[in-house]
């Protein structure tokens, strides 16, 4: 196999030829179909497309929440393939920092606690992990919240613990899933402001939405329909 | 090594996050194993207070000693003097006391008591019962006469005597005067125990012939064996009969043998059977208990299925997510076990004063409650514990 396009290193993600099955009573359902995309470090890169486009497919996959059925996929120079549940959960913790429509955070514990919760799965201990938390938290300007439940804090003020907890690990890439949907317009925004200035320090960001306004805040878009990748191949928008 | 202690310790605090905001929920779960516990505690511990109790008292009274019974037979009515003599000469006999008793009245300071127990014994009773508390017991030559000295017993200072220093008086016992050689202590023996309800009026002791003289007996039906140290209780039973046997030319019923060792031994297996008899029909609630365990975690895997979904997709391995949920049910039936524990002994107790017998804790009962509840813990929570590692993380994020 010809590796060369893989082995480009400032090339973080690189997909090749990534196709997804689902097998559904007797038919096989191919919801990605032949996916070629590369990141490179430090892109803002907004993959849009409707539901049931294969989009969350795509980034479970991205995630390493999932294994492509064929294909290569590489993630900072790792090759992600029949890797057992552990090293997975190992890879996600180290590469991949998450943020969701819904924010996903436990509700009873304290912002601090749920920023904490991915440092504690790293193995940090316990006293650089307090530095840690208070860094990102105050980065996010929630310096004031950090011992505030979930449910003490606006859906804005949640999503950008969410944030925090997202970069604690200082992840390869930050994966957001329409991480504006829950907001309103304008703490919409805001959300989109913190990752610009993310974006800025040179943080990798792929982001999922089928809002058109919200990923024309990415420097790159890639279009997803029906398992499809389009205008993949324009490695800067 | 670091993590995995991390690993332990963050599964300590989060499963006490959980039970604590599910407390209702909890207690009641945690309830089964206290119930469970406890009734194993708590009837384990009462078989054995109790059987401990009685085995103690018998072997206090029989160890190494076989009770033998001549009522003879028609021909010839208890043993002689001399057959018992040759009894003596049995292999690992340390010594025959014969043990003839009668009751008879006391006269004292002018007033008469009717219900005084005359026990006759030999030095060698002296010899395996250690029951002088003050004074002496009888010389060989006065046991083997019809020397006229005794060794009054406490009920008998009590009631009849009415005073502590006796020792050198003499009182009149059935007709004779009986000088008072020594007092015995704390009834050991089981004469001393039945004297000790309220309308006796005590027991003395006396050289036996004494009591054969008063009783017209010209032979002994009743002795006790003491077997040497060492020496089989067994071996020297089965002598005894042998020989007791050619003495009445093998007559039916014409004597019987009781080792007391024996006895102690069917009882000892008695107390086995009990207590594995009633620890297993506490252990059917302690099942229950575990299944409602099993239950509660079911229901809180399931309940917290998108937070095991979003643990995973934030590192935790599955080994993690399954620490977390059988720590989780180890703590709850752990907290129910150590409850059980302090109610068990609280029903061990009551059970031990209501029978008026010594409490004793027993460790080995502790230690089986604590080993219990853990057993319950893993072995309930072995299974929704592992049904959580193995969430798919999609799945689980995607549950509402």
């Amino acid at each position: 196999m010809s590796n060369i396009a893989l082995d480009n290193s400032d090339k973080i993600l690189v997909m090749r030829d990534i196709c997804k099955d689902y097998k559904m009573g007797g038919e096989t359902l191919h919801v990605l179909k032949n996916i070629d995309l590369s990141v490179k470090r430090g892109q803002f890169l907004a993959i849009l497309g409707p539901s049931g486009s294969g989009k969350s497919t795509l980034m479970n996959i991205i995630g390493c929440l999932d294994v492509p059925t064929s294909g290569q996929y590489k993630l900072s120079g790792r090759v992600i393939a029949d890797e057992d549940e552990t090293s997975l959960a190992n890879i996600r913790n180290k590469e991949i920092g998450f943020i969701f429509q819904s924010f996903y955070l436990l509700q009873r514990q304290t912002a601090f606690e749920n920023v904490e919760l991915p440092l504690i799965y790293a193995g940090m201990p316990e006293k650089k992990r307090k530095e840690r938390v208070e860094e990102v938290l105050e980065k996010v300007g929630l310096a004031d919240k950090m011992y505030n439940l979930p449910n003490q804090l606006s859906g804005g003020q949640q999503q950008r613990v969410a944030i925090a907890r997202a970069v604690s690990t200082n992840p390869t890439i930050l994966l957001a899933d329409e991480p504006t949907g829950a907001l309103d317009q304008k703490t919409g925004a805001a959300v989109m402001d913190l990752f610009h200035s993310l974006n800025e320090e040179g943080r990798t960001i792929i982001m999922i939405t089928h809002d058109r306004k919200i990923a024309g805040h990415a420097r790159r878009i890639v279009k997803i329909l029906d398992g499809i990748i389009s205008e993949g191949d324009v490695e800067d928008a | 090594m670091r993590k995995f202690f991390g690993m332990i310790s963050e599964s300590i605090k989060m499963s006490v996050q959980n039970i604590k905001s599910n407390k209702m929920r909890s207690f009641l779960t945690m309830l089964g194993i206290m119930i469970g516990v406890a009734s194993v505690i708590g009837l384990i511990t009462i078989v054995q207070t109790a059987t401990d109790y009685v085995m103690g008292q018998f072997s206090e009274l029989g160890a190494g000693t076989i009770t033998v019974m001549t009522p003879g037979t028609s021909l010839k009515v208890g043993l002689s003097e001399k057959d018992i003599d040759t009894l003596r000469s049995i292999d690992g006999v340390d010594g025959i006391a014969p043990s003839v008793s009668t009751t008879v009245s006391a006269v004292w300071d002018g007033e008469i008591y009717d219900n005084v127990t005359m026990e006759g014994v030999d030095v060698s009773y002296f010899a395996h019962n250690d029951i002088i508390e003050d004074g002496r017991s009888f010389r060989e030559f006065e046991a083997d006469g019809y020397t006229q000295v005794c060794i009054v017993d406490k009920t008998f200072t009590d009631k009849v005597l009415k005073k502590r220093n006796v020792i050198g008086q003499t009182v009149h016992i059935g007709g004779y005067d009986y000088l008072i050689i020594g007092i015995q202590g704390d009834s050991t023996n089981l004469s001393a125990a039945y004297s000790d309800n309220s309308n006796s009026d005590g027991s003395v002791m006396v050289p036996y012939r004494n009591v054969m003289r008063m009783t017209f007996a010209n032979n002994i039906t009743n002795m006790n064996v003491y077997v040497k140290d060492g020496a089989s209780t067994a071996d020297v039973e089965t002598a005894l009969r042998q020989e007791l046997d050619r003495i009445y030319n093998k007559a039916d019923n014409a004597f019987s043998v009781i080792n007391l060792e024996s006895l102690v031994n069917v009882m000892g297996s008695v107390q086995s059977m009990l207590t594995s008899m009633l620890g297993g029909i506490a252990s059917i609630a302690l099942l229950v208990g575990g299944i409602g365990i099993m239950n509660m975690m079911l229901t809180s895997v399931s309940e917290r299925t998108r937070e095991i979904g979003l643990r995973k997709a934030l590192g935790a391995e599955p080994a993690r997510i399954q620490v977390q949920f059988l720590m989780e049910s180890i703590i709850l039936s752990l907290m129910g076990g150590f409850i059980g524990i302090l109610l068990g002994l609280v029903i061990a107790y009551i059970g031990s004063s209501l029978m008026d017998v010594a409490f004793t804790i027993s460790w080995g009962a502790i230690a089986l409650g604590v080993g219990f509840s853990a057993a319950v813990g893993i072995i309930f929570g072995w299974m929704p514990a592992r049904r959580a590692s193995q969430l798919n993380p999609i799945d689980a994020l995607r549950s509402e």
